[in-house]
């Protein structure tokens, strides 16, 4: 039997490099077999692997200006079988790489190696096998934790001002933030200090036409004085004080229930009569016969939610 | 013959070459580089751009707001209290007039008035009732009249907490809408949804009793609101 030797260059446009390994001899006089290469695991796209060895050019590129090595009289014999019209549906499938022992990953590169190389390169256009890449790409959440890190504080910025709008929006419809007295009793606010003098009830509430006002039955009505200190004359303007039963119920002042009763105009700025920094104010209240005051709320709508709570006694 | 299989050499088919690699794109160059982030930009732009849109979208009265938003209906009858999450209102007596004096004043009608007695106590703060009105079978609303002052449910009266007062509500109706109607209270005049909103259906009058209240000469004199006994 005689394997008709061909040179590599007539394989091939471009000159080979010089072949320094002896041809293998055309009797299979082959050593002993070498473990069987295995695929290197494959580093990222552009990280160099720190244990492999460089990279040859890719033999079936489509870059026909690598040369290529010269090969032995067998090895071209079963590359020759290869691209012969045979069945390709066999074509092998690549071993799973991460499953091979690094030790197999570096093979014993014999003289006769170059053959076994091209022995068992792919022909053109057969199947190629399915590129393993499993374990050898970063999973998604590793190539993204950047970006899902960065994601917090960018939903922090786009639903934090409006969300910060519509909390303080939805607090200053109502009074929910009290400020309360010191230990001398006043309490700072709105620019003014405010001390709640007294809480009485009127058995005898001022009519007009000096006749008493006669309460409505189950109503009792109470007056309460306001001392206020301040600079600014307006600092308190538009004031609505508010007395706070025990159950928290509360009540304005000046009541449509005490209409036909003498009473003041509540205001919590001096009169024009008011000499100094320092004046009074009094407010009557209506409440039921079952109800006992406990503190006297200053509700300035500019100021909400915060309020002045001076409590009773 | 097979050489390999001669010399009991490695078969191509278990051992592939470690670099012949079958398939694979290259790298991305810079330019490349700038087109993926390039790319990745314009997503986060649509994206905010479709969150921007759905954040904006308002649609008028579509997908049922009206029905999702409708208020909280407490239905009670005539002379037991409806207890809402503000106020308690009680309708005490119902009557039919073609005249109703309010204030010194005598008003008639083309129609004929109907005036309830009502009670209404407010629960933890001062508050005022901004809508009374009646509803008819077509569901025509009939508010409170407006030619006087009606200061219990014109948001005009501050009731305090604990404290009921009653009085007279007066609604100006045609006849053919008189024979079955149903009051209706909320505290907000205008902006009623998701709010409690008191039914108390009337008795259901037939159209001879309508037109002898048309027919009666002596007007109605509405008492003004005052506080009760609790």
């Amino acid at each position: 039997m005689s394997i008709p030797t061909v040179s590599a260059p007539a394989q091939s446009s471009q000159p080979a490099p010089t072949q320094t390994a002896p041809l293998a001899p055309p009797v299979p006089t082959m050593p002993a077999p070498t473990p069987p290469p295995a695929w290197p695991a494959m580093p990222p796209f552009g990280q160099p692997s720190p244990s492999a060895p460089p990279e040859p050019p890719h033999r079936l590129s489509a870059d026909a200006t690598q040369p290529l090595p010269a090969v032995s009289a067998p090895a071209l014999g079963a590359a020759q079988s290869m691209v012969s019209p045979q069945p390709t549906a066999g074509a092998p499938q690549q071993p799973e790489a991460v499953a091979q022992p690094a030790a197999a990953a570096q093979p014993t590169v014999t003289a006769a190696q170059p053959a076994a190389e091209a022995a068992a390169r792919p022909a053109v256009g057969a199947a190629r096998p399915e590129p393993e890449t499993s374990g050898r790409q970063p999973g998604w959440w590793r190539r993204n934790r950047w970006g899902l890190v960065a994601l917090l504080p960018a939903l922090a910025l786009a639903l934090g001002p409006s969300l910060k709008e519509g909390y303080e929006q939805y607090s200053r419809t109502e009074p929910r933030r009290p400020v309360v007295a010191g230990a001398d009793g006043w309490v700072a606010f709105s620019g003014a200090r405010i001390r709640l003098v007294e809480v009485v009830e009127e058995t005898t509430v001022p009519g007009y036409g000096n006749r008493p006002f006669q309460l409505p039955k189950g109503v009792r009505a109470w007056r309460v004085t306001l001392a206020f200190e301040t600079t600014d004359p307006e600092a308190l303007a538009g004031c609505q004080p508010q007395l706070e039963d025990q159950a928290g119920r509360i009540f304005t002042a000046r009541p449509a229930e005490l209409s036909g009763a003498r009473m003041p105009v509540v205001r919590c700025t001096p009169s024009d009569e008011a000499a100094g920094s320092t004046y009074q104010t009094v407010a009557y209240f209506a409440l039921p016969r079952s109800a006992t005051p406990a503190a006297v709320r200053i509700i300035r709508l500019t100021e909400l939610p915060s309020y002045a709570r001076l409590p009773v006694g | 013959m097979n050489p390999s299989a001669q010399s009991g050499a490695p078969s191509p088919e278990y051992h592939p070459d470690p670099d012949a690699v079958a398939s694979h794109r290259a790298p991305p160059g810079p330019v490349g580089r700038i087109g993926v982030r390039a790319g990745a930009g314009i997503l986060v732009l649509a994206a905010l751009a479709v969150g921007g849109a759905i954040a904006n979208w308002r649609p008028i009265n579509s997908g049922g707001t009206e029905q999702r938003e409708r208020p909280f209906v407490q239905v009670g009858q005539v002379g037991e209290t409806v207890s809402g999450r503000l106020f308690d209102a009680t309708v005490l007596d119902v009557r039919g007039a073609a005249k109703v004096t309010s204030g010194g004043a005598t008003h008639d009608t083309g129609g004929v008035w109907i005036v309830i007695r009502l009670r209404l106590t407010v629960h933890t703060e001062a508050t005022s009732i901004g809508y009374a009105a009646l509803r008819d079978r077509r569901d025509r609303e009939y508010r409170a009249t407006t030619r006087f002052d009606q200061r219990l449910v014109d948001s005009s009266r501050q009731l305090q907490p604990g404290i009921p007062v009653e009085g007279d509500v007066a609604f100006e109706l045609p006849r053919d809408a008189a024979t079955e109607v149903v009051v209706q209270l909320a505290k907000r005049a205008v902006d009623r949804r998701m709010d409690d909103l008191l039914e108390v259906p009337l008795p259901p009058v037939d159209r001879a009793t309508v037109d002898k209240w048309a027919a009666e000469p002596t007007p109605v004199v509405l008492a003004t609101p005052r506080v009760v006994a609790p």
